[in-house]
């Protein structure tokens, strides 16, 4: 049947057509810069417009910098670190506010307020709470007696009042979408479970914890995606130091790029990070597919291949099933 | 052999009328009782109630003469099989079916092969040894329904609930997992709560029969207790199949008036009665008969063992069940006798039993 053959190769030719615009689009604002991006990483592009191709040396040169190095770490532990607290502490509000009777909505609101911040202010907001002199977190470690700490002088602290600014602002993403999980986990085995004899920290760890784990996986993989690439904050609070102590790659991209003008060698290092980014996520959408996959219904076909796979019982055996009569 | 008491409870969903209403029974240690009544009656309430999921506005629950109030569900040592199933969707059927061994409150009283043991054997009872490994997603209605069954049977509770644990079965199966739950019941001869809207599994296996409809438990007695002398109208309906005639009538001095004949039978104050008859108590014949009604056939239904005619007398309907192979069309004349030792007579307005049917 030839006609309604070539009838859907045309139906196929135009849909490509129709296509085309967001393809178009798609080419222009997703493709290319990522094709120009590596380009540039193998160049020696500078800010002044001259460049050649030189290979792999852009690479060679972040990996031997000892700069390079620090900020590459320091991703790794912030994006750890932020996520995993934010998960943590989102869980843990997600289930004070869904066991609490009263105020329900209110909470809720009120615990989004920090993530219609835009990055700017909160970074602002948070280096004048830890400022040493004037900050009042200063003011109230002195109050309560404990020893004053150099927040924005040394590595750690710095770090720490990075990942709290961080962590305040994206705990109610983490929040929300496990308060939206758990409204919408089926109630009947959790009940279930209670007359089995579970309860409290048993209910939560053997039952509700599983249940949560695809919209965890979610929530964790937005959030991890996010968190490769944090800038704003450290760029407010810190701007990377003391030194290079607090610096991330996209930091570090920033200022040999657009402040040392190494177009290459930045574009190298943002290249870098879009490689771990997608490993990150690969191994994290496994995962979350694998969750997912372990839950999901099986559709009727499946269900059907397993009906057909039963063992008969022996002791049916006197009567015949009917479909091996109609054979 | 934990007694259940159920004294006056009542509870309000916040609807206009109570979902379950000053309902009272008491089942003895080791009894199987059946809670029958159509949907919406009452029955997974009640049943929630017990297990300790709803708390009862009023009216109070104990079990083996200690009052439930303020136990929490894990801490009650009672086992249900709920109505949807309820499994865990995230443990294969054997780790559903150990999690009752071993939940927190029972750890250590088992060991590692004594559950082994008898998850194997729970699995046997109910024919799924060979779905052990799979994830309840993978099962089909009927499979789950018997890996919810085996999780509750799994171990040795107090007592046992049951929210309509075989519905989803095929009728051969569901005929003998009857048969296997009567069983399992008397062996571990745990005290059992079992509710069905299916009249026949309460004939077939309740000590104890409450008849619930519309929250109120209409009567509460034996199997023969509700059968052969229902205590009203809805419990009559609720029992017996096919379905009991209910017919309107009149009783006074002489007898009572049904179909336009008269029965010598409740001869009492004069007023309006309805008259209960069930199916297989009406006489029919095809024939002329002395003292029956003339009338004309609507419909026969054949239930291989016995047939249904349905007959019209004077716009009334009567079900009648008859010997197999007694044809009777559509539109063929029939006579309709009802005898008077068969008659159950209640109260027009109430509903209420007036007289029973004689036992022969
Ligand atoms: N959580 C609830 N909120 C409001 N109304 C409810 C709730 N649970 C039950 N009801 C109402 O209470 C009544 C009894 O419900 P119940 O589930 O006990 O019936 P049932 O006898 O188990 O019926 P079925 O045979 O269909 O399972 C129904 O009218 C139902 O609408
Ligand atoms: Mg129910």
């Amino acid at each position: 049947m030839a006609a309604p053959q070539s009838r859907a190769a045309g139906g196929q030719w135009h849909k490509h057509l129709l296509l085309s615009p967001p393809l178009a689009f798609f080419a222009a604002f997703a493709l290319f810069p990522l094709g120009f991006t590596i380009y540039v990483s193998l160049s020696n592009w500078s800010i002044t417009g001259e460049h050649r191709f030189i290979g792999f040396g852009n690479y060679a040169t972040i990996l031997a910098s000892d700069t390079f190095r620090q900020s590459f770490l320091n991703t790794v532990v912030f994006a750890v670190v932020t996520v995993l607290l934010q998960y943590v502490l989102g869980l843990t509000l997600a289930l004070l506010v869904y066991r609490s009777t009263r105020g329900q909505s209110a909470l809720r609101l009120l615990l989004l307020v920090p993530m219609m911040f835009t990055p700017v202010v909160v970074g602002f907001v948070w280096k004048t709470l830890f400022d040493p002199s004037y900050g009042p977190i200063s003011w109230l470690f002195d109050r309560v007696g404990l020893p004053q700490v150099p927040w924005f002088s040394e590595q750690l602290p710095a770090m720490a009042a990075i990942v709290i600014a961080d962590v305040w602002q994206w705990t109610p993403f983490m929040f929300l979408i496990l308060f939206a999980a758990l409204r919408s986990l089926p109630t009947a085995p959790l009940e279930a479970a209670m007359v089995d004899g579970a309860s409290g920290r048993r209910l939560l760890f053997d039952h509700m914890l599983p249940m949560l784990l695809p919209a965890s996986m979610t929530a964790i993989l937005l959030r991890s995606i996010e968190a490769f690439k944090l800038f704003d904050v450290v760029y407010l609070m810190t701007g990377g130091g003391p030194g290079v102590k607090t610096s991330t790659v996209t930091l570090s991209a920033y200022f040999t790029g657009l402040r040392s003008g190494d177009l290459g060698t930045a574009a190298a290092m943002t290249t870098m990070l879009l490689i771990v980014v997608l490993i990150a996520t690969m191994v994290l959408l496994r995962l979350l597919f694998w969750a997912g996959r372990r839950r999901s219904r099986a559709d009727d076909a499946a269900a059907l291949q397993v009906e057909r796979d039963d063992v008969p019982d022996p002791t049916e055996a006197v009567d015949a099933p009917v479909t091996t009569e109609v054979r | 052999m934990e007694t259940l008491t159920v004294t006056g409870v009542t509870k309000t969903f916040g609807g206009p009328r109570p979902a379950v209403d000053e309902l009272s029974f008491t089942l003895g240690g080791g009894e199987f009782g059946v809670v029958v009544g159509p949907s919406g009656a009452g029955k997974t309430t009640l049943l929630n109630m017990i297990a300790g999921l709803v708390p009862p506005d009023t009216g109070e629950i104990t079990l083996d003469g200690a009052s439930l109030a303020g136990t929490a569900p894990e801490r009650r040592d009672i086992a249900m099989v709920f109505e949807n199933y309820a499994l865990y969707p995230h443990l294969s059927v054997r780790r559903n079916l150990e999690f009752p061994l071993r939940a927190p409150v029972r750890r250590g009283t088992l060991s590692r092969s004594q559950i082994t043991d008898r998850v194997t054997q729970v699995a046997e009872t109910l024919r799924i040894p060979h779905l052990l490994d799979r994830l309840p997603s993978q099962l089909s209605g009927g499979q789950r329904q018997r890996v919810s069954l085996g999780r509750a049977l799994v171990r040795r509770p107090r007592l046992l609930l049951l929210d309509e644990p075989i519905t989803h079965l095929d009728a051969k199966l569901r005929h003998e997992m009857r048969t296997e739950l009567k069983r399992i019941q008397r062996e571990l001869g745990v005290t059992t709560l079992y509710a069905t809207p299916d009249q026949s599994d309460a004939l077939a296996l309740a000590d104890l029969v409450v008849v619930l409809d519309a929250g109120r438990a209409w009567q509460v007695g034996t199997a023969a207790d509700v059968y052969e002398r229902p205590a009203n109208v809805t419990v009559a309906r609720t029992l017996g199949d096919p379905r009991i005639n209910l017919l309107p009538g009149r009783r006074d001095a002489a007898g009572v008036t049904v179909l336009g004949q008269r029965v010598d039978a409740d001869h009492g104050p004069a007023g309006p009665v309805t008259v209960g008859v069930r199916p297989g108590d009406v006489e029919l014949s095809t024939e002329p008969l002395a003292g029956a009604a003339a009338g004309r056939v609507l419909l026969a239904q054949t239930l291989g063992y016995q047939d249904v005619v349905y007959v019209d007398v004077e716009g009334a309907t009567v079900r009648a069940t008859v010997p197999a192979g007694i044809v009777a069309r559509p539109g063929d004349p029939a006579w309709v006798r009802l005898p008077a030792a068969r008659l159950h007579v209640f109260e027009a307005a109430s509903g209420q039993a007036l007289r029973h049917r004689e036992v022969v």
